[in-house]
């Protein structure tokens, strides 16, 4: 008998923790566990803890997870109200709101997604469908309803989730939005006319402003040689006209003024070296004459 | 019998030993852990938290310890607005190529990453079962909503800050909103593209929008080049008239000036002075000269010929009847 002590000893503490084992049970932080007694859901326990239990078949422990998930739904079609045709994905995060009655119909967190997947679809077709394609894409905000259309979408899908699965969608949103294939090759050739347009009218543009600056330039040149010109002759003229008054001088005697001038002419021209092979009838070599080149007398 | 179980007794004991030796875990410098004993967290307040370090805690099954990275800067990458670097004549299409709708529903390809720390350990382990996911879809969230009030010409070129801008505004906030426990370090955008099926028309903007700035910038220099030549060339005419007033003026004054001193004394002796004069003058003027030939046209017929030989010449001329000049 005392061999089998120890041994027995060992066996009675093997024993004692696996018969302690069957009657307790944790639950995780994050966790819900939902228990029930002959397949009836009896309580949900969603503080973490040690907790104790009737062994199986009596009870039957379902642990959740009662984090938020994320599901997110196919980049599908939907119509818009103006008959636009728009892709939408858009994705939501759920917990466990109820779970009892998540256990009951829901039963898994892929039965959830499932569940949730066709919800939001039916929610998004159905608010979609009464905003117009500009209330989503819009470069003036004040027209764009993009926050507007995401609540209302939460607002649908919240009450019906709750009620029918049990689940509580925290939040929930667009995460792209797209064009159909045929639409998209539409859409290229209007943006290369639409950037074609936008450079032509760059170079337009730059070959007026040009022009019109050349222009511009061209006319100021006239305008300040014109009157440059004008100031000139002004000024020639003034000399002229002061010249001119001195003239009066010259009216004493004109013959003895143009005497003078003769002198002067005939000195310069014959200054140079040179040959001069004249009649004496030029003038002013008349003066070359002598006597008869003088002068009359007034 | 008492060996075996003193040896046994001796074994239990080890066990005991190493099991509560076991319960020993260390905290790196980069971590934050929490203990979770029969799954609650062990704690109150801030202890709750273990820092770096060396604790203790019951080992398991009575106790689970859960770590995570609260110092690193971590980094969600988005490609779902981006195009598959691979084929080039591969067009947009669902599926295959990412991209976003513009507010002037043209289409814009864009690749992002969003930095983020984890500030709240507790909430970032125990709140949310997938972080990063949500958080991916929050950043394409806030880029689909921002892209759509953005002009594609205004998030792609011209305001591509205040573009990242707003996706980072929008994600931060509701990141916030939704107590994810993390803190928005930075949200990059690091490509951002139009369709390649179009790249070549949005370059052509790019240059003919440059070919504006050169010829606009080309007729300045012309302009002001022609306005300054027009300017020297004002100042020049002016000066050619007021040297030529002055000079008229200066000349016809001396004239004048001569002329009244000449008269004075041609007055008093007109002969006289006259001869005088023109004596004065030939003799100048004529000395200047080299070979002069003054050929006479005398009433009378005759023909008389006058010469005045220069002082240097040497060889003497010879003279001939010369015909009568003409009229």
């Amino acid at each position: 008998m005392k061999r089998n002590a120890p041994l027995l000893i060992v066996g009675l503490l093997v024993a004692a923790l696996f018969l302690l084992l069957q009657v307790l049970f944790t639950v995780r932080e994050g966790e819900v566990a939902v228990v029930t007694t002959f397949g009836k859901p009896v309580r949900a326990i969603q503080e973490a803890g040690l907790y104790a239990r009737w062994p199986w078949p009596v009870q039957r422990i379902y642990h959740f997870d009662n984090r938020t998930h994320v599901v997110e739904g196919a980049f599908e079609e939907t119509l818009t109200q103006d008959g636009k045709n728009i892709l939408v994905a858009v994705y939501a995060g759920w917990r466990i709101a109820e779970p009892i009655q998540f256990l009951e119909r829901v039963g898994s967190p892929e039965k959830a997604r499932s569940n949730l997947d066709g919800l939001i679809r039916h929610y998004k077709n159905a608010t979609l469908g009464q905003y117009a394609f500009a209330s989503l894409v819009n470069v003036r905000p004040e027209a764009l309803r993009f926050e507007q259309i995401e609540q209302q979408m939460q607002a649908a899908v919240q009450p019906d989730a709750r009620e029918r699965y049990g689940i509580a969608v925290e939040f929930l949103g667009i995460r792209k939005l797209g064009l159909p294939e045929s639409i998209t090759q539409k859409v290229f050739g209007r943006m290369r006319a639409e950037r074609t347009e936008i450079a032509e009218r760059y170079r337009s543009e730059g070959e007026a402003e040009a022009i019109k600056i050349r222009a511009q330039a061209d006319s100021q040149r006239d305008q300040i040689l014109a009157k440059a010109e004008g100031d000139a002759k002004r000024l020639k003229a003034n000399g002229d006209a002061e010249a001119a008054k001195f003239y009066s001088a010259f009216d004493k005697d004109p013959e003895l003024a143009m005497f003078l001038r003769k002198l002067e002419v005939l000195e310069e021209t014959l200054k140079l070296k040179s040959t001069v092979v004249l009649s004496a009838d030029t003038q002013p070599f008349d003066l070359l004459r002598g006597e008869t080149a003088l002068p009359k007398k007034k | 019998m008492t060996v075996s179980f003193r040896v046994l007794r001796f074994v239990m004991v080890l066990l005991l030993v190493a099991y509560v030796v076991s319960g020993v875990f260390i905290v790196r410098q980069d971590e934050k852990a929490f203990v979770l004993m029969f799954g609650k967290v062990a704690g109150l307040g801030a202890e709750r938290v273990k820092g770096p370090g060396i604790h203790w805690t019951f080992p398991r099954p009575i106790s689970d310890i859960v770590r995570v990275k609260s110092e690193q800067v971590q980094a969600v990458e988005s490609a779902t607005f981006a195009f598959a670097a691979t084929d080039p004549m591969q067009l947009a299409a669902p599926g295959k190529e990412g991209y976003s709708l513009t507010g002037d529903a043209n289409l814009m390809h864009s690749r992002w990453v969003l930095r983020y720390q984890i500030a709240d350990p507790e909430a970032y382990l125990f709140r949310v079962r997938d972080n990063r996911a949500v958080l991916l879809r929050e950043l394409d969230h806030a880029v689909t909503k921002s892209s759509g009030r953005f002009a594609i010409d205004r998030a792609l070129r011209t305001d591509i800050e205040a573009f990242r801008g707003a996706v980072a505004e929008e994600v931060t906030q509701r990141c916030q909103a939704l107590g994810l426990g993390v803190q928005i370090v930075g949200v990059e955008l690091q490509v951002v593209a139009p369709p390649r099926a179009v790249a070549d028309a949005f370059n052509e903007v790019v240059a003919a929008e440059q070919e504006r700035s050169e010829k606009i910038s080309a007729a300045r220099g012309y302009a002001s080049r022609a306005v300054n030549e027009a300017h020297g060339q004002a100042a020049k005419l002016l000066a050619e008239g007021e040297a030529y007033q002055r000079r008229t003026v200066s000349e016809v004054s001396a004239d004048a000036d001569y002329f009244n001193k000449v008269y004075t004394e041609y007055v008093k002796n007109p002969d006289v002075i006259a001869r005088t004069l023109l004596q004065d003058t030939l003799r100048r003027t004529l000395a200047g000269v080299e070979n002069k030939f003054i050929l006479p046209d005398d009433a009378t017929g005759k023909q008389e010929l006058r010469l005045l030989l220069n002082r240097e010449q040497q060889s003497p001329w010879t003279v001939k009847k010369p015909e009568a000049p003409p009229n």
